[in-house]
């Protein structure tokens, strides 16, 4: 009886999975084919496997009608930019507020967290950039996210973790707090850094409210801005934008998709061990 | 709960100390001395103290200074900046050189019907958000838990997070090949294979909320599994050997075991949800609504967008911006509280 039972179950099961990936990853591989055919090829079956004869005319047509370059160019600036920057005063401030002596600090702390619990909300906000005249530059997009107080915690929890002997000794031996971080913190702390970077990096390559709202020049956008206004106007419907795009074809505007997804795709399968990791030491501070 | 996860990873039993309140150890000798002798004489004597420690740590202060300014800039600038909602913004004059008109935007906004339609529809999709996408990751992670096979597990596992590092505007495009009337998978399938209506989800009213729900499941349900699978790791095993041995089959043993060790993880999760009530996902909305479906897919947070940034109103859309960030203080608050209650260490 039970026997039985057990059976049933792991049939449901591996079905379940099985349907539940198969929905999960087929959306992503139906755009990545479909930018490889021609359109009368993509809607001659509804399930697509492999192209019969791939061709990149998608992709000609994604550039014929749009340029592609420039805010691929843009977002890989502020990808890597925004990530050294993030990383780095991130890490400076996550040090500094580690430490247990530091004068001051449940001060500093109350002074980080009330941000989380209220907002001055958008308006406000754009205001502030507005009259800063960061407006439609790209250093908003790397100044603007910089800081992630969940990420900052994470890392100030690591950093406080690590044993006080290693900064006492190199004290001793006269060494100041830049060089500590530098030659003697940074090294042993790989694991949360190169989370935290992972982490970091797909933030700024899909970021879309950041541009949205203070950097939408056409000249100045980044991909993920492209590819709304894409989508936006292919769908023939408004284009909150106002653009004034010409309307991207159905397969070139897979090819702008499979742009965007693509790098994220392809460091991903080597990542999410790390991402994982992140998780579960940000789950420690929902 | 959280010591497992704790001894999942090996972080440091220090971790979960970083809250404010946490008892200042005594730094290295001298700097804590400091300290008690300014704390005995007067309080000039303490300052002074103080100031000496700040400039014997001025390196320390340099590094977290970048943080704190940003802090400064892009939080709390923006935060008096809330005032604009008491003023008549002059953009020409800036915040400062407005004149003030007290609660004239608030009646603006209480007597508007659109607001009452996108607050209506931020707490239904909210919600059926709840309804919908809470339970489901639960449910996915007792289930990964019970399949054996580690390998086929992790190549599961791989598949279904991925969603979570997609941006909305990805996704976005992503429906558009699978829901199309004109070729999206689903409606080929479903008038062409199975002889049915066509299915609008993207641009009918009707089903747009559905539409949210779906895509937002899609998206956010592997991911969300990962830490009530972590806490699912940390149940005795023994007590399924237990109820085996007791003849308890499968399903009993998820429901006197599996779920009751959850319930910890269940129950704060849930509560935070709740304390976050209001924020649907601007940037989901956003990027898959359009005109047709704003009667029924309009949120606070994409009328505050359209109503401030396109439309120029910025006293009336801060206004707007402004009771939403009272609201949602006052339910993290409460939901911070219930946390607490239930004799976990509270967030704030």
């Amino acid at each position: 009886m039970i026997a039985k039972q057990e059976i049933g179950f792991k049939v449901f099961n591996y079905t379940f999975f099985g349907l539940f990936a198969f929905v999960t990853f087929y959306p992503v591989w139906d755009v990545i084919m479909g930018s490889l055919m021609t359109f009368s090829e993509y809607t001659r079956s509804p399930i697509k496997i492999f192209p019969t004869s791939p061709t990149l005319s998608a992709y000609r047509l994604l550039l014929s009608t749009q340029d592609v370059i420039t805010p691929f160019v843009n977002s890989v600036i502020v990808t890597v930019g925004g990530m050294a920057f993030s990383l780095s005063i991130m890490t400076m401030g996550a040090y500094a507020l580690s430490k247990r002596y530091l004068v001051a600090r449940p001060a500093l702390m109350i002074y980080i967290l009330i941000t989380m619990l209220f907002s001055g909300g958008l308006i406000p906000l754009y205001i502030v950039v507005r009259s800063m005249g960061l407006l439609n530059t790209l250093a908003v997009l790397i100044l603007r996210p910089a800081v992630n107080t969940f990420y900052l915690i994470i890392m100030r929890t690591y950093f406080a973790g690590l044993p006080d002997s290693l900064e006492e000794s190199a004290k001793m031996e006269g060494a100041n707090d830049f060089q500590i971080l530098l030659r003697l913190v940074v090294p042993v702390s790989m694991p949360i850094l190169a989370t935290i970077i992972l982490f970091t990096a797909v933030d700024r390559w899909n970021d879309f409210i950041n541009p949205l709202l203070f950097n939408n020049r056409v000249e100045k956008r980044t991909l993920q801005l492209l590819l709304y206004q894409i989508i936006a106007a292919g769908r023939m419907e408004f284009s909150e934008m106002r653009s004034e795009l010409q309307v991207t074809p159905a397969t070139g505007r897979m090819a702008a998709v499979t742009i965007s997804t693509l790098p994220i795709l392809c460091v991903y399968p080597f990542l999410q061990k790390h991402f994982v990791k992140g998780v579960m030491i940000g789950s420690i501070k929902g | 709960m959280r010591g497992s996860i704790t001894s999942d990873v090996k972080t440091p039993t220090t971790a979960s100390r970083w809250t404010p309140t946490a008892p200042r150890a005594a730094g290295p000798g001298k700097d804590s001395m400091m300290v008690h002798a300014g704390a005995m004489s007067g309080r000039l004597n303490k300052t002074r103290a103080i100031l000496t420690q700040i400039s014997k740590q001025r390196l320390l202060f340099i590094m977290v200074l970048p943080v704190l300014v940003y802090y400064l800039i892009f939080n709390y600038v923006p935060m008096y900046g809330v005032v604009i909602a008491f003023k008549q913004l002059r953009i020409t004059q800036g915040i400062l050189a407005s004149p003030w008109v007290g609660f004239v935007h608030f009646v603006d906004v209480f007597t508007d019907a659109r607001f009452y339609r996108v607050l209506g529809n931020t707490l239904v999709i909210s919600l059926y958000q709840l309804a919908i996408v809470f339970p489901a990751p639960i449910i996915v992670a007792i289930l990964l838990n019970e399949m054996k096979g580690l390998k086929i597990r992790r190549v599961t596992q791989t598949i279904i997070y991925l969603p979570r590092f997609l941006s909305w505007t990805i996704i976005a495009g992503l429906t558009i090949n699978v829901f199309s009337l004109d070729y999206g998978i689903v409606n080929r399938v479903l008038v062409e294979q199975l002889g049915m209506q066509p299915l609008n989800l993207m641009t009918d009213p009707r089903n747009f909320r559905h539409f949210l729900v779906l895509t937002l499941l899609w998206r956010a349900t592997g991911w969300s599994s990962i830490i009530y699978f972590a806490a699912l790791s940390s149940i005795n095993p023994e007590l399924y050997d237990a109820a085996h041995v007791d003849g308890a089959g499968r399903w009993r043993s998820i429901w006197h075991i599996t779920l009751p060790g959850i319930l910890p993880t269940i129950s704060i999760l849930l509560i935070l949800r709740i304390g976050n009530m209001l924020d649907v996902g601007f940037e989901q909305v956003f990027n898959l609504y359009n005109p047709a479906v704003l009667r029924t897919g309009d949120i606070l947070d994409t009328f505050v967008f359209r109503i401030g940034i396109q439309e120029g109103r910025y006293s009336y859309a801060t206004a707007v911006g402004l009771f939403r960030s009272v609201v949602a203080l006052v339910l993290i608050l409460g939901a911070n509280k219930a946390v607490k209650s239930m004799g976990q260490e509270g967030f704030f």
